[in-house]
Order: structure tokens, then C-alpha cells, then sequence
């Protein structure tokens, strides 16, 4: 029952007039009715209108709906700087926490609404009516209810709507300005989507009479659901609640007159409601709370009785009418009603009467009874409950208590926040798991967090010594192409409250920033985030790089499409430090706890290790079962959307660069892999000025520049490539390329897993036409720039210098590398000429293989079978350039590649997989091979080579 | 601007549940698409190239309208032959505040009135050859990425990195391009932070009494996690009670979650909402070990909003992350005779 009065369950329980019963309108359940009768101004209907009165729907969190029979709802006025001088002096004093605590604590005492006011003179209200709104929206204790934005300033009550997300009530509108301003405020704040009360206040001034009243509520009325088209639901009269019993005999009939008001409103107004500043009515009393109490108590009695839908009141001192002393109540009856007073020592005057047995009732001045939190005995426990519900108000004196019996036994500090204060943010990580916490009250649970480290620190920083450190300093960004920041940055703010230093490097980051990045701080943890689904692929891309960089700090994977299956199967395998899927913010500080813990983190990495293994493995069989036919792969394959005509080579045939120039390659060369090879972490050029492992990067990048420069103008080592384009046709899945003497069979695999809808099961000989297709052309290669390295190798053997031995053949390598980029650009535009020559040469780009053509190399993913480097070797004759190959299908010199080019513009990469044995048989069968021999060759293909696995 | 359709929309809204289109990020990362595609330096693109000063592009998907339309109009088309009824506009993150990561925050304007054109363009089209079923055209108004309810700042609870001013003005920017460029209806989706939503119906409200004419509007909250609240914290009958003032042709959730868990808190909505309510749920929970990250079949989420309308709960449908036009036509199969919903809210 979460509307329930928390004060007094006898109060309300509505007005039981015949002449509302009337008014709701009967049967109108039917559909055919449904959509009918529209009593309310076209903007404000709906579809589903029906005849009977719909409530006054508010919203905080959570939704409070007000119908006409409602009980009567309360609302707290205690944060209210004009009436409230204790949340003055906070507000002034600049303490807004504390003043949040007044908010928390009418809600807790029951307040269905909080009205907050901050008209105060020495005060900027619009500045602190937004802060203080803004600040307990994010207390989910507090904006669970609705907000009555309570001020006399129209800038001021703006400023509040602007920072409610739920429905919320201006308090208030009036006609004191005339029509024309009451009806522009009253447009926008529907416009706000807000509720308004209306004051009983014209061009005239404040109604004090029961006629006044009335007549102003009813043209406002009328204005409102005439002019301004407001629903009249939404519509709450405040007819004025005056100071009584102040001796002045004009004031005497002023409660009386609010409450026949009252029932003239309900009566007269159809479905608006009434509301009212209730303590005003007993100022003349105040310095006696219990008077004041039982003034209040009776008031509302009877003014709820006569339809009083809402009151702003102190949720906290309401009494129960039937409770009172006898004795006081009728006294403040006769007050409140007006009556002459019945009681024999009385004088006759209902106000002096109360005002003589007022004194003998001050005495009694009760507690204020606050609801509060059910706190559990122990003080460890306390904290797990502090950190549950988000409520730090007794943090320090439980923390101080288990701190106590921590160091009494010999123990650290640092353990309150290892045992208790993590115990607590588990349970808050299951909770949020299980649906029974949100996530405002997840980033409070945070807060209270901090509160408790930023206790504990000097404590810890006394037993170390000095001052502690942040728990570790983690690096998070949302991947490149993803805009989605959110959840990034609430786990930011979560990690910050735990002591961690985040370094966010916001949203879109290059996968080169976030190495960087890790590098230069020294990161102990890398966060990634990402929404979209291509941002998966991307956190693969980064974690790949971060390991060519030598990066192996953890790495935390995050994000709304992420999953624990995807970072063990598709992040986990590029990375060589641990890699953790985060499920979501609440979880975070746990994983990084104890990544970054001493004692714990082998067990962990350990745990996650054997987890992430055990996915994979489960995943390898059950992908197994994915394969479909090969008729089915077949019918899938790739067909080109775009429609391609092959370019005829202008320099067709074989051709022969015996010796290459070594200086035209430099510029091609990509250094980061060379540094790969010495175990240097990091990307060039940036590793040169890293600060770990610079300066020696910087030395043996030297090194390599003075040998690079022996090689080129010593000759140290000779480059050459046979290479040529050829006509060539797709033969079933494999690719023939004829010289017109020979013919070469590439034999190729299709892949054979179930694709998802609109993808093709990829061969690369799909990217080449079939027989009856037309002419089509297919380039292969072989090169090396390895050759004369013998003598060189053997004369720095003989030295002992192994230091110089594998810096030659790292960079035999590298030039290699360069060999393949520059030949394959040559090919494209003097050999072949599909692509046009441009004067300058965009390395960069070249690396990234932005270009139009691929050059797939035996023994890849996408055509895993290598033997055919055999036959292909043969063919260019590389013997020739000195070029040779072994029985196991190893390249001589050591530094060599060889391949084919394919020029279709949408001719790609991808990974094979594994294939079935219908396509085994069809592989053999083409290649004129027994299926015993093609079982060999493609043994890292077959599925039914795999335990587990079934070929369809 | 169009003229208002809402007595027709709700005309056919008596009749039978209309359908509203699938997924258009999951329909475009199907397209092997390059920076150069984004930035219209293809022959696909015959009048946008985007200065080479901006920043990526790629992942830029509103950006297409003007760089790459035959692909997002060939998306359009898709799901106009699949069914749909209401097809959205590519623009959830067309606002000034989205294209802001982009650099093109000044054409936002610009990257809506081209959307709504090029859907409007589609729908016509479809209109054309199948009379007795009119197409409408939603414009989507996506959440930004930023949120007005939620503190970024770990040591001040109060601060915000959006203001409910600057939100209006970007939305007002945002309708007003997607007015231009022909919508039928607007359509405030994916509402994580219910400030956000109010903010662009603010900017519909003040533009519309501007204007003299209105256009229906439709919102879609987004129930993001397992206790069955927004990301800011609101129940859906708090969404509704915050959004119910503006009097929306339709109310519904759609995204996060999938149609089967969604399935309690669209329940939930119908049973308060007095006005249509629509639902368009990714296709499951995200997969992301499947190419479109989400793995759920057409004939699976179909089953699951049939259940939908046979519980009376709901008159729009469509889909979200994850669906194809294969889905929206699983599902328009699925619901062809079923009875739109039409019980009323209650309290």
C-alpha cells in the first residue's frame, strides 16, 4: 500500500456526496462506447477517452494516482525555506546534503509529495530550486514521489519543471495578474506536462470569504478547461488556509470558510481536486506543538470530510483525531468550526477558552516518530544494509565500530572496505541481477561507498605511513564508430566512488589512443565499452592490437550487446593478459577489486581462465552442429552486387624482378611488428617515446638503422619476385589459371557453417567469373628479399654476435613484408592496371589495405590448404630467382611469400572454419586425390576430425 | 507539412493492428559499407561529400540519408513489402546532439528533412501500388546520448551534461526538418530518461500551437533492466502518468530486453494506458556471437506478439534491434486477423 496515510488511516477515505456519484457516467466498459463521448478540449484526449473522471496521474518513480474518491494524500512541507527555518539555514548555508536528508525524511514519514519552495530573498531560488531538484532526482528514496514545485515566482517554478522527469504539481497559478497572464502560465505549464493548484487570488487580491472563494475557483475553472485546455482533473484549488484563533473576530471564520469552500468546489467543479498549506491554520499558536497538532488533526478532519483531496503538512507530526485529549479536541473544534464553546469554565469564547488550557498542553510536547529503516544488530552487517539502501546516515559510527574490532585483533583497516564494504556492493550486484534494485539506486549504493573509503583513508594512510595511492588507475573508453556513453560513465562514477583513478577518454576512441593511453599512465586495468553490434568486433580489433602493443593489463569488456560467451570466444583468444566480460556497473568494482588485489587476483584470473575456457569449448561443439550441406553452402555463395568487368592486364604473362632496388622498399616497411621481435611493448613511432620501455625501443631502433643502411648500400640482401596476371575461370569451388600451355588448379574450401540471414557462404572463387561468364583474370606470386643472407648470417655466427644475426633476419623479414605491399601496388598499376598511378604513396593507407583487391596467401584462413604452394611454386618457376620449397611446404629462403591476387572490388578475407565431409569428398574428387590424402590436408578443417562433432 | 492523418490513423487502428517497421542499424551493417560511403565519396551519392575536415564517419547512420539514400531507401522498401504499415525515418541519431561526435551537428536540420523525404518518397510509392493500404511515415526522434536526469559527475549529484533548454532546442530543430521533409507522425522512441521525452514533447507542443496544426505523436519507453524500470528509474505507469498529459496517439516500449521479457511490462502499459499502445521489441536478448547480434528467428518473435494481441494488450507492432523485414513479415502474418486492443487503462 504505498499511498497509504502513513498518519492516520481513519482520515478520508472520500467524499460520499450523491452529486459526484451522478456525475460518473455508467457501462462504459463496451468497446462501442470506448471512444465516444469526449467531455474534455480536443488537444487534452486520448483514443480510449471514456466518460468517467480518469485521476490526477503524478509521477516521481513511481506513479501516484488521485482519483475523486482518493484517500487523502499528504504532502511535506518541511522543504519549504518560507516555512521550514531549519531547511532554510541549510539551503542558505549551502548544505544541500543535509537538506536532502529534510527531503528523505518526509518521504519516510509518509509525504506522497514533496512540496519544495525556495522563495527566499537572499537567495538565487532559480539556482537552487534546480540543484536541489536535480540532487533528489538522484536519491530514488526521494524521487520515488512527485514534486510540487512551490513558488510565487513564475522564473522560479519554470526553472523547477525543467528538472522533473516525473509528473509533477505547480503550486501555484492565480488570477492576481488577470486573465491574460494566468492563461499564458497555465498553456505552459501544461506544456511541462505538469498539474497546477490554483489559489482562490484575483486581480482584486487574496479571497478571505466563502463567496470570494467560490467565485474565483469557478472562473478559473472555466478559464482553465475552457480556454487553456486543461483536463479538470488536473486542476487543484488552494481556497486559502488563514491563521484562526488570532483574537481579531474577522479571522474566526476563516477554517470554517476553507472548509465549506471546500465542499462547494467538489460539489460544483467536477473532478477538481482541493489542497491547502495546513499549518497556517494554527499560527497563532506556534511555540505549542501540541496544540498546533491537534489543530491540524481536527482541521484536516473535517476538511477532509468535506472533500479535502490533498494538504501540505509535517507528514512526521500528524495525529489521530480520535487520539486527542477530549478535553483539547473540542476545544479546537469550537475553534475551527466557530462555535461557541459548550465547556463550563469557558468563558464563551472558543478562542480565549483554547488559549487557557493551551499552556497546560505544552508540556506534552512528543517526539517526532520517525519511521525508519528496519538497521540489523550488527555493525557489519549495518553496513552491508547502509550500502543496500543507499543511506549513509549512521555510516561513520558502524565503520568506526568495525574498524575497532579489526585493529583490536591485529588487523587493517583496509579490511572493512575488503570485507563488509564489498560484501555490500555484491549483495547490490545481485540485487540489481535479480530485478529487485534500479539503477539510480545502484550509482546511490556508489555514493555511499565513497562516503565510507573517504572515511576510512586517513586511517589507512596512518597505518601505511603515507598517503595511500588510488586503488589503481583505469583507462576506459567507449571503441571507435560507437557514439553510446552512458554506461561508461556510470561505471566511471561507481569505479571513482570506490578510490579508483579513471581516466575516460570518452566516446569514438581509435584502439591506437586507448594503447597510448594505457601506456603513458601506466594503466593497471583497460575499460571497453561499446553499444552497437559492429563495436564487438572492434573490442576484438583492440584487444589484438593491445597485444602487438605488449600491453597485458587487464582488459574489462562492457556494454549492452557484449556478453561473457562473445569476450571468451571472440576478445579473449587476442589477448594474452586476462580479458572480463562486466556484466554492468553494479559489478564492476568487484572484478577490479580483485584483479588489482595481491592476494586475490591469481585465484581470480584463474577462475576466469578455466570459465572462459570451458565457453570456448562448449562453443567449439556446439558450433559444430552448425554445418549445413554443401549443395545448401552452394546455393548461398557469394554473388556480386555490383556489376564488375574484369580488366584485361596490360602486361599479361610471367614476369621477373631479379633484383630490386632495396631503397625504393624502406618507405613500405611497417615497424611495429620488428619491434614484436625484441618483446617490446608498443606501437611505432609512440613506443619510442614511451617511458617504460623507450629508451631501449630508441637503442635498438638505432641499431636497425645503421644495419638497414649496410644492407642497402652493401648489398647485403638481394630482393626478387616472379609474378603474373593470367586469364582464369572458377571451376566448381576452385579457381584454373591457364597460360595457355599450363593450367594451374587452386583448389579452395567455401565455408559451411549456417550463416545468418542475407550473409553468403564465402569461397574466394566466387570473386572470379565461371566459364560461360566471359573472360576473368587472376594474378600469383612468389618473392622474397632473403636471398644472399647466408654469408652474412654465418659470418655473425662465426663473431658470436647473435645480437646482429637476428637483427638481419628481422629485417630480412620486415623488407620482405615491404616486398609484398610494394609489389602488390606495382602489379595493380603497371602490370595489371585496373588501378590508376598517383605521384605519391599513402604508406599508411597501404597497410590498412585500402585498395581495391586482395592478395590471400596459402595457408591463411581464407584458403587454408598450403600444398598448392607447391604446384604454384613450380608454375612461376621460382628457381629461377633462387627460390625453393621443401616436402612440408616451407619456403626457401626463410623470408619468403607467396600468392594470388584477386581484383574483384568486392573481393575480401574471411575465415574458412570448418567444413563437412560431403565437402571433403567434392575437394578430393576435383583435385583427382584419394579421400584419404584430402583428409590430410585438411585435417585443421574437417569437422568430423573434432571430438563431438557431427557433419550434417 | 502533411496534413493531420490522425482520424485516419485511428480509424484503422479500430480495424486491426497496424504494423510498424523492423530494424534499420541491423539492415544497414548488412551492407559492407566504407568510410567513403559514409562521407558520399561513392557514385552512389550524387550531390553529398562531406568535407574532408570531419572527423570518421563510419558508424555515422542517419548520415546516409544524404550519402548513401538508394541503400537506406532500399531498407525502406524491404519493409514496406514486408508489410509494414508505419515505416520510421532514419534518424535516431539525427539530432544536434548526436551528430555533435560527428561534427555535422549544424546539418542536423538537413540530415532529417532528407530522411523524412526519402521514407516519404518509399511510403508514397508503396501507397501507389497498393491503395487500400495507406503507408504512413513516423519520424523517429531517438533518445541523444545524453541524459538529463543522470549526475556524470562522481563528486556533484546535481550536475548534468544536458540542460532541458538546450534538449528542447535540438529536438524542435530536429521535428522541424523531419516536418519539412513530409512525416505523418512523430514518434519520441527509446525513451531511457523520461526528462529526455519531455523535452521533445515540449518542443512538439510549443511548435505545433506555432504552427496552428498538429501532427499524432507516438512514445516508446525503453525498460532497460531486470527490476522493470527505465534507465532513470520510472516504472512504466510513472513513464505513462509523465507522458499521458500530451496525449499521444499511441504509447508503447520497445528495444531492450526482446518481446519476452518485455512481455510483463507491456502488460503492464496496456492495463493503464487509455490510448493505443504500440510495442516493438528486439529480436531476443543480444547474441553477440551472431553476425547481427541478436538471434532470435522471425517465426520466434512473431509467436511472441501474437501472444501480445491475443492478450488484447496491444494495436501497433514492429521491431526492433536485431529484426529483419523477414520478422515484420512473420509478424504482420501472425496478426492479420487478430483484434486490435481496446480496453481502456484503468488506475
Amino acid at each position: 500500500m504505498p499511498h497509504q496515510n502513513a498518519a492516520d488511516p481513519s482520515l478520508g477515505g472520500g467524499l460520499q456526496t450523491p452529486v459526484f456519484c451522478a456525475e460518473r457516467s455508467e457501462g462504459a466498459e463496451s468497446a462501442d462506447t470506448s471512444f465516444q463521448t469526449n467531455p474534455r478540449p480536443p488537444s487534452a484526449s486520448t483514443p480510449f477517452q471514456k466518460g468517467a473522471a480518469n485521476p490526477l496521474r503524478l509521477s516521481g518513480l513511481e506513479p501516484l494516482n488521485i482519483g475523486d474518491d482518493s484517500l487523502f494524500v499528504n504532502i511535506g512541507e518541511r522543504t519549504n525555506v518560507t516555512g521550514s527555518k531549519a531547511f532554510a539555514r541549510l539551503i542558505l548555508a549551502g548544505d544541500f546534503a543535509a537538506a536532502v536528508d529534510v527531503a528523505r525524511n518526509q518521504v519516510e514519514n509518509g509525504a506522497q509529495i514533496i512540496d519544495v519552495n525556495m522563495d527566499e530573498a537572499m537567495l538565487d531560488s532559480v539556482a537552487a530550486m534546480t540543484r536541489f531538484l536535480n540532487i533528489i532526482a538522484t536519491e530514488p528514496d526521494i524521487a520515488r514521489v512527485p514534486v510540487m514545485i512551490d513558488s510565487s515566482r513564475w522564473e522560479v517554478i519554470e526553472a523547477g519543471l525543467k528538472c522533473v522527469q516525473g509528473r509533477a504539481l505547480v503550486n501555484s497559478l492565480s488570477l492576481k495578474e488577470g486573465e491574460e497572464e494566468f492563461l499564458r502560465r497555465a498553456r505552459i505549464v501544461k506544456r511541462y506536462g505538469a498539474a497546477t493548484v490554483v489559489m482562490a487570488f484575483d486581480e482584486q487580491g487574496q479571497a478571505d470569504s466563502f463567496e470570494r472563494r467560490i467565485a474565483i475557483c469557478q472562473r478559473a475553472y472555466d478559464l482553465l478547461t475552457q480556454k487553456a485546455g486543461f483536463a479538470p482533473e488536473d486542476i487543484i484549488f488552494d481556497p486559502n488556509v488563514f491563521a484562526i484563533a488570532t483574537g481579531i473576530d474577522e479571522h474566526a471564520d476563516y477554517a470554517l470558510g476553507f472548509i465549506r469552500a471546500t465542499r462547494w468546489i467538489r460539489e460544483h467543479l467536477p473532478h477538481a481536486k482541493v489542497s491547502g498549506g495546513i499549518s497556517n491554520v494554527s499560527f497563532s499558536f506556534r511555540g505549542n506543538d501540541t496544540v498546533r497538532e491537534a489543530i491540524h488533526t481536527v482541521f484536516l478532519y473535517h476538511a477532509i470530510r468535506n472533500g479535502l483531496t490533498m494538504g501540505i503538512v509535517n507528514a512526521g507530526q500528524l495525529g489521530v483525531y480520535d487520539a486527542l485529549d477530549p478535553e483539547l479536541r473540542e476545544a479546537v473544534e469550537d475553534v475551527v468550526l466557530n462555535r461557541s464553546p459548550t465547556s463550563v469554565d469557558s468563558s464563551g469564547n472558543a478562542t480565549e477558552h483554547l488559549i487557557s488550557i493551551a499552556e497546560r498542553f505544552r508540556s506534552r510536547e512528543k517526539q517526532t516518530e520517525t519511521v525508519r529503516d528496519e538497521w540489523p544488530p550488527s555493525a557489519e552487517e549495518r553496513i552491508v544494509h547502509a550500502l543496500v539502501r543507499g543511506n549513509a546516515s549512521r555510516l561513520s559510527e558502524d565503520l568506526a565500530a568495525v574498524r575497532q574490532t579489526i585493529v583490536a585483533r591485529g588487523g587493517k583497516t583496509l579490511e572493512v572496505i575488503e570485507g563488509s564494504l564489498m560484501q555490500g556492493m555484491n549483495v547490490v550486484g545481485d540485487r540489481f541481477g535479480e530485478g529487485k534494485m534500479f539503477l539510480p539506486q545502484v550509482v546511490k549504493s556508489a555514493r555511499v561507498m565513497k562516503d565510507a573509503v573517504a572515511w576510512l583513508v586517513p586511517f589507512i594512510e596512518q597505518e601505511k605511513g603515507g598517503k595511500t595511492q588510488s586503488k589503481g588507475r583505469i583507462v576506459i573508453a567507449t571503441v571507435k564508430g560507437d557514439v553510446h556513453d552512458i554506461g561508461k560513465n556510470i561505471v566511471s562514477v561507481v569505479l571513482q566512488c570506490n578510490n579508483f583513478e579513471v581516466i575516460d577518454l570518452g566516446v569514438m576512441v581509435p584502439a591506437q589512443k586507448i594503447i597510448d593511453t594505457a601506456m603513458a599512465v601506466n594503466a593497471d586495468a583497460v575499460g571497453l565499452s561499446g553499444l552497437i553490434t559492429p563495436s564487438l568486433e572492434e573490442m576484438a580489433h583492440v584487444a589484438a592490437e593491445m597485444q602487438r602493443a605488449g600491453l597485458r593489463c587487464p582488459l574489462l569488456i562492457g556494454g549492452a550487446t557484449t556478453s561473457r560467451v562473445h569476450t571468451a570466444i571472440k576478445i579473449a583468444p587476442h589477448y594474452q593478459g586476462v580479458t572480463v566480460y562486466v556484466p554492468d556497473a553494479s559489478r564492476c568494482v568487484g572484478v577490479v577489486t580483485r584483479l588489482l588485489s595481491e592476494t586475490q587476483r591469481d585465484a581470480f584470473v584463474a577462475e576466469i581462465a578455466a570459465d572462459y575456457a570451458r565457453i570456448r569449448e562448449q562453443h567449439a561443439q556446439k558450433k559444430g552442429t552448425a554445418l549445413i550441406p554443401l549443395e545448401k553452402a552452394h546455393a548461398n555463395a557469394f554473388k556480386p552486387s555490383i556489376n564488375h568487368t574484369p580488366v584485361a592486364p596490360l602486361k599479361p604473362g610471367r614476369h621477373i624482378l631479379a633484383d630490386i632496388p632495396l631503397e625504393q622498399l624502406v618507405a613500405y616497411i611497417d615497424w611495429s611488428p620488428f619491434f614484436q621481435t625484441w618483446d617490446l611493448p608498443g606501437a611505432y613511432p609512440a613506443i619510442l617515446d614511451n617511458a617504460a620501455v623507450g629508451e631501449q625501443a630508441r637503442q635498438v631502433f638505432a641499431d636497425a638503422q645503421a644495419m638497414l643502411k649496410k644492407i642497402v648500400d652493401a648489398r647485403w640482401l638481394r630482393a626478387a619476385a616472379v609474378f603474373g596476371v593470367w586469364p582464369a575461370l572458377q571451376d566448381r569451388d576452385d579457381i584454373l589459371l591457364n597460360d595457355g600451355e599450363r593450367q594451374l588448379r587452386w583448389p579452395l574450401l567455401r565455408q559451411q557453417q549456417q550463416r545468418p540471414e542475407g550473409k553468403p557462404n564465402y569461397c574466394l572463387s566466387d570473386f572470379v567469373r565461371r566459364q560461360n561468364e566471359g573472360v576473368d583474370y587472376v594474378g600469383a606470386f612468389a618473392l622474397t628479399a632473403g636471398l644472399d643472407i647466408e654469408p652474412h648470417l654465418e659470418r655473425f655466427r662465426e663473431a658470436h654476435d647473435d645480437y646482429s644475426a637476428l637483427m638481419l633476419k628481422a629485417l630480412a623479414d620486415r623488407f620482405t613484408e615491404a616486398l609484398a605491399e610494394w609489389l602488390h601496388r606495382e602489379v595493380r598499376i603497371h602490370y595489371w592496371g585496373y588501378e590508376k598511378a598517383t605521384t605519391s604513396v599513402d604508406i599508411a593507407a597501404l597497410l590498412n589495405e585500402q585498395y581495391q583487391g586482395i592478395r590471400p596467401a596459402p595457408g591463411y584462413p581464407a584458403c587454408p590448404e598450403h600444398s598448392v604452394k607447391a604446384t604454384l611454386l613450380d608454375w612461376l618457376n621460382v628457381a629461377e630467382i633462387g627460390m625453393s620449397i621443401t616436402e612440408n611446404f616451407m619456403m626457401l629462403p626463410a623470408s619468403s611469400i607467396s600468392g594470388f591476387y584477386l581484383a574483384h572490388p568486392e573481393a575480401r578475407y574471411f575465415a574458412v572454419g570448418l567444413i563437412g565431409d560431403d565437402q571433403l569428398q567434392h575437394f578430393a574428387a576435383r583435385n583427382n586425390i584419394s579421400e584419404a590424402t584430402a583428409r590430410k590436408l585438411l585435417a585443421q578443417n574437417l569437422a568430423s576430425g573434432k571430438q563431438g562433432l557431427s557433419s550434417p | 507539412m502533411q496534413p493531420d492523418r490522425t482520424s485516419e490513423l485511428v480509424e484503422l487502428l479500430r480495424q486491426r493492428i497496424l504494423i510498424l517497421d523492423g530494424a534499420m542499424g541491423t539492415m544497414v551493417q548488412q551492407h559492407p559499407l566504407s568510410e567513403d560511403d559514409f562521407r558520399g565519396n561513392t557514385p552512389h551519392c550524387s550531390h553529398a561529400h562531406l568535407p574532408d575536415t570531419l572527423p570518421e564517419q563510419k558508424g555515422n547512420n542517419d548520415v546516409l540519408v544524404l550519402t548513401r539514400p538508394d541503400i537506406i531507401a532500399s531498407i525502406h522498401d524491404a519493409y514496406l513489402d514486408a508489410g509494414a504499415d508505419i515505416i520510421e525515418t532514419n534518424t535516431f541519431g539525427a539530432s544536434r546532439i548526436a551528430q555533435a561526435d560527428y561534427g555535422l551537428q549544424d546539418n542536423a536540420r538537413e540530415i532529417s528533412r532528407a530522411a523524412a523525404a526519402l521514407a516519404r518518397q518509399c511510403a508514397d510509392r508503396a501507397t501507389e501500388k497498393t491503395p487500400d493500404k495507406p503507408r504512413f511515415v513516423a519520424g523517429a526522434l531517438g533518445p541523444t546520448n545524453r541524459t538529463a536526469s543522470i549526475s556524470p559527475d562522481v563528486s556533484d549529484p546535481a550536475a548534468r551534461n544536458i540542460t532541458f533548454d538546450e534538449l528542447v532546442a535540438a529536438y524542435r530543430e530536429a521535428m522541424e526538418g523531419l516536418i519539412e521533409g513530409g512525416v505523418d507522425i512523430l514518434l519520441i522512441e527509446t525513451v531511457f530518461d523520461t526528462l529526455n521525452a519531455k523535452a521533445a514533447l515540449f518542443a512538439a507542443e510549443a511548435f505545433f500551437d506555432g504552427a496552428g496544426q498538429r501532427l499524432p505523436i507516438m512514445v516508446s519507453g525503453t525498460i532497460t533492466d531486470a527490476s522493470g524500470r527505465t534507465l532513470s528509474g520510472q516504472t512504466p505507469e510513472a513513464f505513462w502518468n509523465s507522458v499521458r498529459p500530451y496525449a499521444p496517439l499511441a504509447v508503447g516500449l520497445n528495444c531492450a530486453l526482446g518481446a519476452e521479457l518485455m512481455r510483463p511490462h507491456i502488460e503492464a502499459l496496456a492495463h493503464v494506458a487509455d490510448t493505443f499502445v504500440l510495442c516493438y521489441p528486439n529480436a531476443g536478448l543480444p547474441n553477440p556471437m551472431s553476425d547481427t547480434g541478436y538471434d532470435e528467428t522471425p517465426e520466434t518473435t512473431a509467436r511472441l506478439v501474437r501472444e501480445f494481441a491475443e492478450q488484447g494488450w496491444v494495436n501497433i507492432l514492429g521491431g526492433c534491434c536485431g529484426t529483419t523485414p523477414a520478422h515484420i513479415r512473420a509478424m504482420a502474418e501472425a496478426v492479420r486477423n487478430a483484434t486490435p486492443r481496446t480496453k481502456t487503462g484503468t488506475s
